[in-house]
């Protein structure tokens, strides 16, 4: 009985190691099954259209902290507004606060019309030196009004408009009328489309999707597994 | 009415059987691996790069690489929401039973008997890994599968793989009923 049972563990855990052998990465699996033809194109477009060279950093602490966490992320998405209260928090106090981490975000919207906007909205609130109260005040209004209320639909609702985001900030910024004008333009396009790239060379296909100490996290993760790779990179 | 009466009947011999083969020591060891086993597999099959770092690379001591591991159990409600966090636990815990229960009849029936519920698992172990694999809004696995199909609603997503979830553990539990009725305990 005890060979049967020490067969049948040695094929369970065999199938895993196969299964963590030979699976995709996630840069082939975007490769190979995220439609090629549609990655390539897409791919290209955003390669035209990106402006990585003038593509600001928003930067969430000590802009000179040694440690990185890059963290892509859609505003509406529930899971990246879970990490921004619970993991992001405690991150906060435990490395940023402290100067040792800094997160840098990248926008990563594909929820909804306004996933596009409350993104565009980051560049503008940045230019103002407010981009970490915009990123607060914006997922602890979904938070606050929706999610924790249950209303998850209110993913796929158009609740980020312009009129909010701007309610949103009205007491962060020093130019309130600039930050309107700038959420309707445009001209911000060409950095997220710069996230995008950056994104799909990191091997990002949803959110929240992380880099940190050379290691891509997709979806959420605990505490543990940032607190084990940021200690890495400091050389804990 | 009777037909009902039947299957509650049937429903809870086959409860019963289990609980007696879940009794034998060797038998719960194999449901403690199986449900180990497949419930890591859903858990970090977005993340294989990340658990091949940790365990071959990472410049830290066993009790560390142990605890990266152990927390992500520990923790399993305050990373997901409770619904996919429920979902996850439930699947595995069902499979570990399914895949003990699976063995002992396997030991006292030929597998040509066993057909069906060896389908009913296997249909319900790829749509819970998929459905495992997709508990973040956005996803690796059903997003390139999805957006074949020509959906592009988040919404869609999320709640397909809640279905698809709970779709798995039916199956399962398809799966466990029949085989509950075969696990009839011999003396051995």
């Amino acid at each position: 009985m005890l060979k049967l049972l020490a067969a049948t563990a040695l094929i369970l855990g065999g199938l895993f190691a196969l299964f963590l052998l030979t699976a995709p990465t996630n840069q082939e699996a975007m490769q190979n099954d995220f439609t090629e033809a549609k990655t390539t194109e897409t791919k290209a477009q955003l390669e035209e259209t990106a402006d990585l060279e003038n593509r600001p950093a928003l930067i969430i602490g000590d802009p000179n902290a040694n440690v990185t966490l890059v963290e892509y992320g859609d505003f509406k998405c529930p899971s990246c507004n879970q990490f921004h209260h619970g993991v992001g928090q405690r991150l906060r106090s435990e490395y940023i606060d402290s100067g040792q981490l800094k997160i840098e975000f990248r926008n990563f919207p594909f929820i909804g019309p306004d996933s596009g906007r409350a993104a565009r909205a980051t560049y503008c609130a940045n230019d103002q030196g407010a981009f970490t109260a915009y990123h607060d005040n914006v997922y602890g209004y979904l938070w606050d009004t929706f999610y924790t209320q249950g209303d998850l639909n209110a993913e796929f609702r158009d609740v980020l408009t312009f009129e909010k985001l701007e309610e949103l900030m009205a007491d962060e910024l020093a130019d309130p009328e600039l930050f309107a004008s700038c959420i309707r333009s445009e001209e911000n396009n060409k950095f997220i489309d710069a996230d995008l790239l950056l994104g799909a060379d990191d091997g990002i296909t949803g959110t929240p999707g992380f880099v940190v100490a050379g290691q891509t996290i997709t979806g959420p993760s605990n505490y543990n597994t940032f607190k084990t790779l940021i200690d890495i990179e400091l050389g804990r | 009415m009777k037909k009902f009466h039947l299957t509650l009947f049937k429903a809870k011999v086959a409860a019963l059987n289990i609980g007696r083969v879940l009794l034998r020591p060797t038998y719960f060891a194999l449901f403690i691996i199986a449900t180990f086993v497949v419930s890591s597999f859903i858990l970090w099959s977005l993340n294989l790069e990340l658990v091949s770092y940790i365990v071959f690379e990472a410049p830290i001591a066993l009790a560390d690489k142990m605890r990266f591991f152990s927390e992500t159990y520990r923790d399993i409600f305050v990373t997901y929401d409770n619904a996919q966090a429920l979902g996850i636990v439930v699947f595995s815990l069902l499979f570990g039973i399914n895949s003990a229960v699976f063995v002992y009849v396997l030991r006292l029936r030929s597998f040509k008997d066993m057909k069906k519920q060896s389908s009913a698992s296997g249909a319900g172990f790829i749509a819970a890994v998929i459905s495992g694999g997709c508990v973040a809004c956005g996803t690796s696995l059903l997003a390139p599968l999805a957006a074949t199909l020509g959906a592009t609603s988040g919404a869609f997503l999320r709640d397909l793989s809640l279905w698809l979830n709970w779709i798995g553990s039916g199956l399962i539990i398809f799966s466990l009923y029949h085989l509950g009725q075969l696990a009839v305990p011999s003396k051995s």
